[in-house]
């Protein structure tokens, strides 16, 4: 019994291993930011600023829900899970105090947006960046 | 100065009257469901008639809708539809609170309309049960203010302080046709017989209060003061001086929660028999195990009222054992059960005196 639930959590850890890909955080090639910490991300993600410290205006883009990069940049970014998340949004939302970030399909569809626009921020698989976007942060 | 102002809300009047022509962007329209049933243990009914020993669905069962949209830059509107039990027994929608909001800078918005009353931690959502742990929050201390939206204005001017937020909003206003629940003691004088439910309005004028808020990722201390003037004119109650204040806390700190608030309200004159001078307090402690949160709430609510004055105070405390379940994403089980022990010889927020009643609850939360 002890075997098979060890093996189980193994299993497990190779399969999370597996899906856990790393995040890249995304600009436009011309946005005015070459970098940005956690912190910084967290703020404007959760809708707690909505500039990056030297003044530019930065407006954060979402992944869907329930996507593999959403719940892994939920996590590793904000240091929440799903529901917590959503418990946070309705807090924020219900009282007036801001939406949640629009959301876009997937990153090809989040890397167009970004790329169009020195005011958007955005984050996907560092697989899928190409040459329109600038990565200012990797999330391992 | 005043004509910079004035000329920049015309401005933006217009740019809201050109926007509104052509094409509102970003319109949200977002809702929340609360479905839910209480029943107590004891023949003696809550003060409000909600909550009897038979198994009732009214008080805990509430739906809404929320719209907001920008205009422009710098302008939105945001407005609420609540559907309810009102006190008569129908099910009604009304338009709870609505507003428009103007980014004067970047760091401080004005909102004028009816504006949600922020006097409690949750009081900006209270209607959203998805947004906090119980079924109720803590009647010992979110009944003492019957008012949840005020006419009138306020100003949000936020500050960073490194990692933490400091949110400062005074707000001014107006209460109209409020509906106070007449008091147990106060009901023979109408002609009424005791165990009736009754509603009466009051307003409240001169409303000036302040909410100052400070926050991080996991934490959020509150402050708050009020005062107005409440009349009524059916019980010749004419503007009678109130003061309000309360402090709160609350923590999301590696899966624990915390809430714990006090309040105090002095209420002057004839004023005094509707709302007494009331004090009190709860605390509650959770801890998250993946899906589930168990929690645990003491309340209290403490007479305050000196000897000449006209109201009877009512007191009493309670211990709630919770459990809210996440069924994924926005939506959430909740399952109460509350032991209320009225201080011997007061009748609590009850119909009449009574010994310990337990109440249990059970409700599901949906945001959509």
């Amino acid at each position: 019994m002890k075997k098979i639930i060890i093996s189980f959590i193994v299993l497990a850890g190779l399969l999370s291993a597996g899906t856990h890909a790393e995040l890249a955080v995304i600009v436009a090639p011309s946005t005015n930011i070459d970098s940005i910490n956690i912190e910084q991300l967290q703020r404007l993600y959760l809708n707690r600023a909505n500039r990056f410290p030297n003044g530019v205006r930065l407006l954060p883009v979402d992944q869907k829900t329930g996507s593999p990069q959403q719940l892994e940049f939920a996590r590793k970014a904000l240091g929440k899970s799903a529901t917590e998340l959503s418990k946070y949004w309705s807090r924020r939302m219900f009282s007036g105090k801001g939406h949640p970030p629009r959301q876009y399909k997937d990153d090809s569809a989040v890397m167009q947006q970004v790329a169009g626009s020195e005011n958007l921020i955005g984050y996907v698989d560092t697989a899928s960046v190409d040459d329109s976007v600038k990565i200012i942060l990797q999330i391992p | 100065m005043n004509k910079r102002f004035y000329l920049a809300v015309a401005a933006t009047l217009l740019l809201a009257r050109g926007g509104l022509a052509f094409a509102v962007e970003n319109i949200e329209i977002n809702g929340f469901l609360t479905v839910g049933a209480a029943r107590s243990s004891s023949s003696t009914d809550s003060q409000n008639g909600n909550i009897t020993d038979s198994v009732n669905f009214d008080q805990n069962t509430r739906a809404g809708i929320q719209v907001s949209a920008d205009i422009n830059d710098r302008m939105s509107v945001t407005a609420q539809l609540l559907g309810t039990n009102r006190e008569d027994d129908n099910f009604d929608a009304t338009f709870d609170w609505g507003y428009i909001s103007y980014a004067m800078t970047e760091n401080m918005d004005i909102r004028g309309g009816k504006i949600k009353f922020p006097t409690f931690l949750v009081s900006d959502y209270i209607e959203v049960g998805y947004a906090y742990p119980w079924i109720r929050p803590p009647a010992e201390v979110y009944s003492s203010n019957p008012i949840t939206a005020i006419s009138g204005a306020d100003v949000l001017f936020r500050v960073q302080l490194g990692a933490t937020d400091l949110l400062v909003q005074p707000y001014f206003g107006v209460a109209n046709d409020q509906d106070a629940l007449v008091p147990q003691e106060v009901l023979p004088a109408l002609g009424l017989n005791p165990g009736t439910v009754k509603y009466e309005n009051f307003d409240a004028k001169d409303m000036a209060g302040i909410n100052v808020a400070l926050s991080n990722s996991f934490a959020t201390v509150r402050a708050g003061y009020l005062q107005t003037k409440v009349s009524a004119s059916a019980f010749g109650v004419n503007n009678e001086d109130v003061s309000f204040w309360s402090v709160g806390a609350n923590l999301d700190w590696n899966n624990i929660i915390g809430y714990g608030e006090y309040f105090q309200r002095d209420i002057d004159g004839m004023a005094n028999a509707f709302f007494p001078n009331q004090k009190g307090w709860y605390g509650t402690l959770g801890y998250r195990i993946n899906r589930f949160l168990p929690h645990i709430t003491y309340a209290q609510l403490l007479d305050d009222n000196s000897n000449n004055d006209p109201g009877t105070g009512l007191e009493q405390d309670s211990l709630t054992l919770g459990l809210r379940y996440e069924l994924g994403a926005g939506a959430a089980l909740k399952m109460e059960a509350e032991r209320v022990k009225p201080k011997s010889g007061t009748r609590g927020l009850f119909m009449e005196p009574t010994g310990d009643i337990n109440i249990y609850s059970v409700a599901v939360d949906v945001i959509f």
